[in-house]
């Protein structure tokens, strides 16, 4: 759909950040790891019987996504990217 | 008037009939605008940069991208770089049309030849669409008249019909303008090719737009 | 003039037929000779002589009047401040349930002002100008997001300016930016704030997204 937009592994997320929407680099540089780390919890969800059946429940399965909220302008996905970082499992930011 | 209702009550209850009335004829009818600009030079307000003389336009709002939307009618949309403020462009192609896209229109430089650092992804973008673009089902390829200085779907893509508020009836003002000028000179011409095409709902939208 | 509020009501309604103490000691005391008579009798009739003849077709008008003026504000407040509307679906399970669920909607987030990621908002679709859908909001201009679900391509996208990212809570079942691509601002036009649920009669508040909104990360909610 429009409009066509490029997309890249998260292999490539520590360079890609430093750029804005326009192509144009950000001043100052951004820094992943110093950003508050957050989550959102999204799910899986079906039914665990026939459509139609009013006795059919909803099952739903969490899916865990993580972000790194560098600003009010600027929010990066690193679900993908909190483990090729440093290896370990992230830990909470103080405040 | 009847003599027993004070003055103040009149007021109000005026006021109210007046604003409510012209909200709604402005959001489901009838909005008048003056052409500021020049992205659609000459076709509209051809003077704006010279003496500042502009068309006054009257759009039709009721259902503008409807299915009696044609190519080359002006529309009134929401600009996709920027969710405030609307902008004015002509219809190229609808959803299901091929555009093969202007070289001269290519994003990345300004109206003297320079380069743009601010327009780098977006001319990124065009060189990747390039040559070619079908315009995908509820979508249309809108560009201004003027080549040199005009943002529309070269910088942003296809439109989606969504956005699209309002349709051009003619121009109100001045009078020696007016009609429908888009359509009276010797028909559009722009270098930009469309090969027609039909707009069928993709297979994956079919529930939602057909409620099959 | 001072007006027995009575027959103020009256005269408001058209029925005038309805006589009042007030009324008849007017009628009374309007039987005098001459030009007076002529001035009193027109400011106590009351109502015009149409009127006077065609009772139910003023009455109608009144009613028109009403109905249209009440259409009126009810399509200003709806368009431009809040609205109270039924989903849904099952796109957004579990936050949003299929079937059962009043969503209330503030206008004041239109074309996305005020707009954060994590919100649940209501949008005009871009593929079918005649529906509304209700997504979360995942990216604003200039983030970067998962082009699809997680654990899929892996592939990361940044938004261009004037658009966000829409994704479902109910990832198997939604259709959005996934499908569609980044949502331009300008579709927005409204953010869900709150429901009410019918199935357990309690309404709760969505201004933060809920519990499927954007929050700091605490790993005791750790899935896998």
């Amino acid at each position: 759909m429009a409009p066509l937009v490029e997309s890249f592994p998260a292999s490539q997320l520590t360079t890609r950040v430093q750029y804005v929407a326009n192509g144009q680099r950000r001043k100052p540089p951004v820094d992943l790891k110093e950003c508050e780390l957050m989550q959102m919890i999204q799910h899986r969800c079906d039914l665990d019987g026939p459509r139609f059946d009013p006795r059919s429940k909803v099952v739903c399965d969490p899916v865990l996504r993580l972000f790194r909220k560098c600003s009010d302008k600027l929010t990066v996905e690193t679900t993908d990217w909190e483990d090729i970082w440093d290896g370990t499992t992230p830990t909470p930011k103080e405040k | 008037m009847p003599a027993f209702l004070p003055p103040w009550r009149t007021l109000a209850a005026g006021a109210f009939w007046i604003t409510g009335t012209v909200i709604g004829v402005n959001d489901y009818l009838l909005e008048i605008t003056p052409i500021v600009g020049n992205s659609m030079q000459p076709t509209l307000s051809p003077q704006y940069y010279t003496t500042g003389a502009r068309d006054t336009v009257a759009w039709h709002k009721w259902r503008p991208a409807g299915p009696d939307l044609r190519r080359g009618d002006l529309v009134m949309y929401t600009t996709p770089h920027r969710g405030e403020g609307s902008a004015v462009k002509r219809v190229i192609a609808l959803g299901g049309d091929t555009v093969v896209l202007d070289k001269r229109r290519r994003p990345g430089r300004d109206e003297d030849g320079e380069p743009k650092p601010s327009e780098r992804t977006v001319a990124k973008n065009w060189d990747a669409m390039a040559p070619k673009v079908v315009v995908p089902y509820g979508h249309v390829w809108l560009e201004g008249d003027n080549w040199r200085a005009s943002k529309d779907s070269n910088h942003f893509g296809p439109v989606s019909r969504s956005l699209i508020v309002g349709r051009a009836m003619g121009v109100m003002w001045p009078p020696q303008r007016w009609g429908r000028p888009w359509e009276r000179e010797a028909g559009f011409a722009g270098k930009t090719k469309v090969v027609k095409g039909r707009e069928a709902v993709p297979v994956e939208w079919e529930e939602l737009v057909l409620g099959v | 003039m001072a007006m027995p509020v009575f027959s103020l009501v009256a005269r408001r309604l058209a029925i005038h037929r309805i006589s009042s103490p007030f009324t008849a000691l007017r009628r009374a005391s309007t039987k005098q000779s001459g030009p007076k008579l002529q001035i009193k009798k027109a400011i106590t009739e009351p109502a015009p002589p149409l009127l006077a003849r065609y009772p139910y077709v003023y009455i109608f008008y009144r009613v028109f009047k009403y109905g249209v003026g009440f259409a009126l504000s009810l399509h200003i407040f709806a368009e431009y401040f809040f609205s109270l509307n039924l989903g849904q679906g099952m796109s957004m399970s579990p936050t949003l349930n299929a079937s059962g669920d009043w969503m209330l909607l503030s206008k004041r987030y239109r074309r996305g002002r005020d707009v954060a990621v994590g919100d649940i908002i209501s949008f005009k679709h871009p593929v079918d100008q005649y529906t509304y859908s209700v997504k979360r909001v995942v990216a604003m201009p200039g983030d970067i997001v998962l082009r699809d679900s997680p654990d899929t391509s892996g592939q990361l996208i940044q938004i261009p300016e004037g658009h966000c990212y829409v994704v479902g809570d109910n990832l198997p079942w939604s259709r959005d930016s996934r499908m569609f691509g980044p949502l331009p601002l300008g579709l927005v036009k409204a953010k869900v704030i709150g429901k009410f649920s019918t199935s357990e009669m309690k309404w709760s508040s969505l201004r933060d997204g809920g519990d499927g909104g954007m929050r700091p990360y605490n790993p005791d909610n750790d899935v896998d």
